[in-house]
């Protein structure tokens, strides 16, 4: 057997990590010795990486299909009322660099490739669909009478502004800011404390009655205790959820500065750092599961 | 155009060359990011050094290599799996084969589109599921070489369409 022939045997087994002790030294080797087999390394670790971002792109489409099939609704009045009053849309957007984003025209050529039918040709969709819109629907009644409607939030201390003027209660649906140099603890009856540092600014929203904290800048801590919601926050880097978890928070927002000292700015970053449970970071159209005792960096693309 | 943008949009464009460096030579996704994410931040670091008239996924990757040959740990062997002799090696064949990659993603989606269906659903399993061989093998109630060899020759196939598009410059 040639070395060639050898190496793509060895090459294939590795990236199947199927491959031995002493088959990985063999290969280490080749690599080392015979330029073709790196040249075939290389070829065969690009092939990988492409595989993976197409099929996991395939995948996020696919989610975006079941979401496009699924039975329309009309906002509720609470979503209504943040568009209005944040001047934003509603529904949260897809982060700034999500790979999927441009690739949402080509759903009907994704389709095709992944021999999807077409909607009108797709009752199992639409019956999934009305599943989970019956389950949700449940789940939000059921955790309504268990919980006798939304829970209170309560700002236990530090102060918040909106639009310059400082409130005494913590104000939904309307952008709020951390005034003075103390931290803004709130919390939530059902479990939720956030606390969020000085200059901090975001949103507080509830979508089917779960909490949603939209963070424009600054940073905080977070502990969701275990509830029958789970916590959502929504950043321009991406969303991050948790069941239950002690995690903080930092966005930094960078700011364009002479290019002459680039390593002295901060690039525009999310970072997280899970204490307890675990959170899950939508970014880019990829979710990223941060465990306790780890810490992720979110870039921009834009 | 601004230090940031220009080196977030350099860094975005080989973002799938750099992965695909790191993810030959790192085992696990958390680890695959973790490093990514060590290298983008020195990249910004050392970015006012960066020559511009070199290519930028050369220089990305030359560092990338550095980081990943000083986190290798002979006795452990994990998550780096290769020593640091195949690491230079294998960031020197990126380098030769660095104009190649150029336009691979769409002769692949081309390449993907042609295959059948059962063998797209093969590699759905095994890349948008992430599942082993062995539970590949259990879900579709084959051997587990049957698996191993079937997806050995559909990456070989695929690697050979995409060349074959390339070359005849296909792929627009």
């Amino acid at each position: 057997m040639s070395n060639s022939e050898r190496g793509q045997e060895l090459i294939q087994k590795y990236l199947e990590a199927l491959a031995s002790e002493a088959e990985i030294a063999e290969l280490e080797g080749l690599l080392a010795t015979d330029p073709e087999v790196a040249a075939a390394f290389a070829a065969a670790a690009r092939l990988e990486a492409g595989l993976l971002g197409y099929f996991r792109q395939q995948y996020k489409i696919d989610q975006v299909a079941a979401l496009l099939n699924a039975p329309e609704s009309p906002a509720t009045p609470a979503a209504g009322a943040a568009a209005e009053n944040t001047g934003e849309p509603a529904e949260p957007r897809l982060p700034p660099g999500s790979t999927f984003t441009p690739r949402l025209d080509r759903l009907a050529e994704a389709r095709r490739v992944t021999g999807r039918k077409p909607r009108s040709e797709s009752p199992r969709w639409k019956s999934i669909a009305a599943a989970a819109l019956v389950l949700i629907l449940g789940s939000v009644a059921v955790w309504s009478i268990k919980r006798g409607g939304e829970e209170p939030l309560r700002l236990v201390s530090g102060r918040l502004t909106v639009a310059g003027r400082e409130v005494t209660a913590v104000p939904e649906n309307a952008i709020f800011e951390v005034a003075g140099d103390d931290a803004a603890v709130i919390e939530f009856g059902n479990g939720i404390r956030l606390e969020l540092t000085a200059l901090t600014r975001a949103t507080l929203n509830r979508k089917s009655g779960r909490p949603v904290l939209v963070v424009k800048s600054g940073s905080g801590d977070f502990n969701v205790a275990r509830n029958p919601l789970d916590f959502r926050m929504e950043t321009a880097f991406g969303v991050v959820t948790t069941e239950a978890g002690r995690f903080s928070l930092n966005i930094v927002e960078g700011r364009p500065g002479p290019s002459s000292q680039p390593a002295s700015l901060p690039l525009p970053s999310l970072t997280v750092v899970v204490a307890e449970g675990s959170v899950s970071v939508e970014h880019g159209g990829i979710s990223t599961q941060i465990k306790a005792g780890q810490q992720r960096v979110f870039f921009s693309s834009t | 155009m601004d230090a940031q943008e220009e080196y977030l949009k350099l860094l975005f464009g080989c973002e799938l060359e750099i992965r695909a460096f790191i993810g030959s030579i790192v085992r696990g996704s958390h680890d695959r990011d973790d490093v990514f994410q060590e290298v983008a931040l020195t990249l910004w670091k050392e970015f006012p050094r960066y020559d511009r008239s070199r290519s930028f996924a050369a220089w990305a990757r030359g560092i990338a290599a550095m980081k990943l040959m000083q986190r290798w740990d002979k006795t452990k062997r994990l998550p780096i799996v290769l020593s640091p002799e195949a690491i230079q090696a294998v960031s020197s064949a990126f380098d030769r084969s660095e104009a190649l990659a150029s336009g691979k993603a769409e002769a692949l989606e081309q390449c993907l589109d042609q295959l059948p269906e059962k063998s797209r659903q093969l590699l759905a399993l095994r890349y948008e599921r992430s599942l082993k061989i062995e539970q590949i093998a259990l879900e579709l109630q084959a051997t587990l070489d049957a698996v191993y060899q079937s997806l050995s020759r559909l990456r070989a196939r695929l690697l050979d369409c995409v060349n074959r598009r390339l070359s005849a410059g296909g792929a627009a």
